[in-house]
């Protein structure tokens, strides 16, 4: 079976729990004071999904927003994007709308994006309405899920659905190069909120 | 935890040690620097534009060198956000940016409240670190074209390696820039470095890294995968004292290392610094010249 090799990126306000989602999933760990991210950490898992195997490369950026200066060194040719926020912390969700923004116009035009909302295990000081969150992603075509790194929740179906939607969004590039690079010179045109082919690219 | 940050005259905390004196005789202080750091502090409660950085300072804190119980448990947690907070107050509009925490940790380990800020201040000022910190984090870019530099020059292999595999000098040396290598090195650790980054500044930075980048160069270049590459030099880890000595493992060769050493060895390395400063001097036009350049290129694109 082929295997895709992809980066995917996680984005998201400091604090919010970017490291302990992509730890909680490549190596199940969970850290309560996890360190703060300097510029960015890497890691990779590979998933097997139905339709073949994918090598999920995690950039996993820092959130402060002073480094988002430096943001799109990471997120350049990522194939999905993990946008996170911290459900106890309204702040924290406005920002998912401008890195949704910031992605659609400077990165890949297939990039898959996900998003979600952390620390679930904390419900009662959810600040962010559930079907609030879901109403905004399902407007925007994109999936959104309930995560707690540190229960796990949520985790291990999020990052198998962003698989499963780069792998659907990029098989063409699988197999031979040739067609795909006459579809790699149309992308040059803007084509702005062109969302991926993927078959789920509705919301939850 | 704001109660206690306001009691501002607890008992006073440990004093500076030998090190912490060491540091302090490679530096100037002003005579009522004591004086000056508590005021600044009365001041950054005062502040409302503050609230922002030091909500960061917050949530940091409890995260900056957690294994050790001066920092999680003891006062040195309230004592290092103090810090943190006169130094945003200090210069509002730089405010606080991470990396500063474990800097400021790792000078508290062995100075008093004060003393550490006024150091701090040093670093900042004097050695020109706050130029990381900046808007754009300008002093980033200009020490990863010093580094670009030095890896043609003294590991061409590796530097082709690094290029075959899309990875550029920001990936791996961003955290020690703005660290000062002390998030690797954790807290028993940084002073070795830190001491000699006090009498010879990033020149030594610059060295250090070359070591360390020459100690790995054989296992990395057996590599030839972005991401396994990635992990030698910057591998996710969970308590950084462990982590300082697995990574310290790495660079081993035949005999066995210790920080101290490593920093010794790094020391005595010879790199031409006369073009290091040239570099670093000219590098505000250079990057003019790059804005420049992509300011055209962006007016082109626009152009129908």
């Amino acid at each position: 079976m082929a295997t895709m090799e992809c980066k995917i990126v996680t984005l998201g306000e400091g604090r919010v729990g970017k490291t302990s989602l992509a730890l909680k999933y490549v190596k199940n760990e969970f850290h309560k004071d996890e360190i703060s991210t300097v510029n960015a950490n890497y890691l990779t898992k590979l998933v097997q999904i139905p339709q073949g195997s994918v090598q999920l490369n995690i950039w996993d950026t820092a959130g402060q927003e002073r480094f988002r200066a430096i943001a799109s060194n990471y997120y350049r040719q990522a194939k999905g994007a993990l946008i996170v926020y911290d459900i106890t912390d309204r702040k924290s969700f406005d920002k998912v709308v401008s890195w949704i923004k910031e992605l659609k116009s400077q990165a890949e035009k297939n990039i898959v994006i996900v998003v979600a909302g952390n620390k679930c295990d904390m419900e009662k000081e959810r600040q962010i309405n559930r079907p609030e969150a879901l109403e905004f992603c399902r407007k925007m075509q994109i999936r959104h899920f309930d995560t707690s790194a540190k229960s796990g929740n949520g985790v291990e179906e999020m990052f198998m659905e962003l698989a499963s939607q780069i792998f659907e969004a990029n098989k063409g590039e699988l197999g031979q190069s040739g067609r795909n690079s006459r579809r790699g010179k149309i992308t040059v045109e803007k084509t702005k909120h062109r969302e991926n082919s993927g078959k789920k690219g509705g919301c939850c | 935890m704001s109660k206690t940050i306001h009691a501002f005259y607890l008992e006073k905390n440990q004093d500076t040690c030998d090190i912490g004196k060491k540091w302090l005789s490679m530096t100037v202080l002003p005579d009522n620097s004591e004086h000056y750091y508590y005021n600044l502090l009365k001041a950054s409660f005062e502040k409302e534009f503050l609230m922002n950085s030091n909500k960061q300072i917050d949530l940091d804190i409890p995260r900056t060198f957690s294994e050790c119980s001066y920092f999680s448990k003891g006062k040195g947690n309230i004592i290092l956000q103090r810090v943190l907070y006169a130094l945003t107050r200090y210069n509002p509009a730089l405010g606080y940016v991470q990396g500063m925490n474990y800097i400021a940790a790792c000078l508290l380990y062995h100075c008093k409240e004060s003393d550490a800020f006024w150091l701090l201040l040093r670093l900042f000022y004097d050695y020109n670190l706050v130029q990381n910190y900046l808007p754009r984090l300008p002093g980033l870019e200009k020490h990863s074209h010093v580094l670009e530099y030095l890896l043609i020059e003294h590991l061409p292999d590796l530097f082709e390696h690094f290029n075959r595999n899309g990875i550029i000098v920001q990936m791996f040396a961003t955290e020690w820039c703005l660290t000062l290598f002390t998030s690797l090195l954790s807290l028993e650790n940084s002073s070795f470095f830190l001491t000699k980054f006090f009498e010879f500044g990033w020149v030594f930075f610059y060295k250090f890294v070359i070591e360390v980048l020459d100690r790995l160069k054989d296992k990395i270049l057996l590599i030839d995968n972005t991401m396994e590459i990635l992990d030698i030099l910057k591998p996710i880890r969970a308590t950084s004292t462990k982590a300082a000595n697995e990574f310290l493992k790495n660079l081993e060769m035949y005999e066995k290392l210790t920080w101290k050493k490593v920093v010794k060895i790094a020391c005595l390395r010879k790199i031409n610094e006369e073009v290091v400063n040239y570099l670093c001097e000219n590098f505000e036009a250079f990057t003019q010249l790059e804005h420049e350049s992509k300011d055209h290129c962006n007016d082109m694109y626009i152009m129908p």
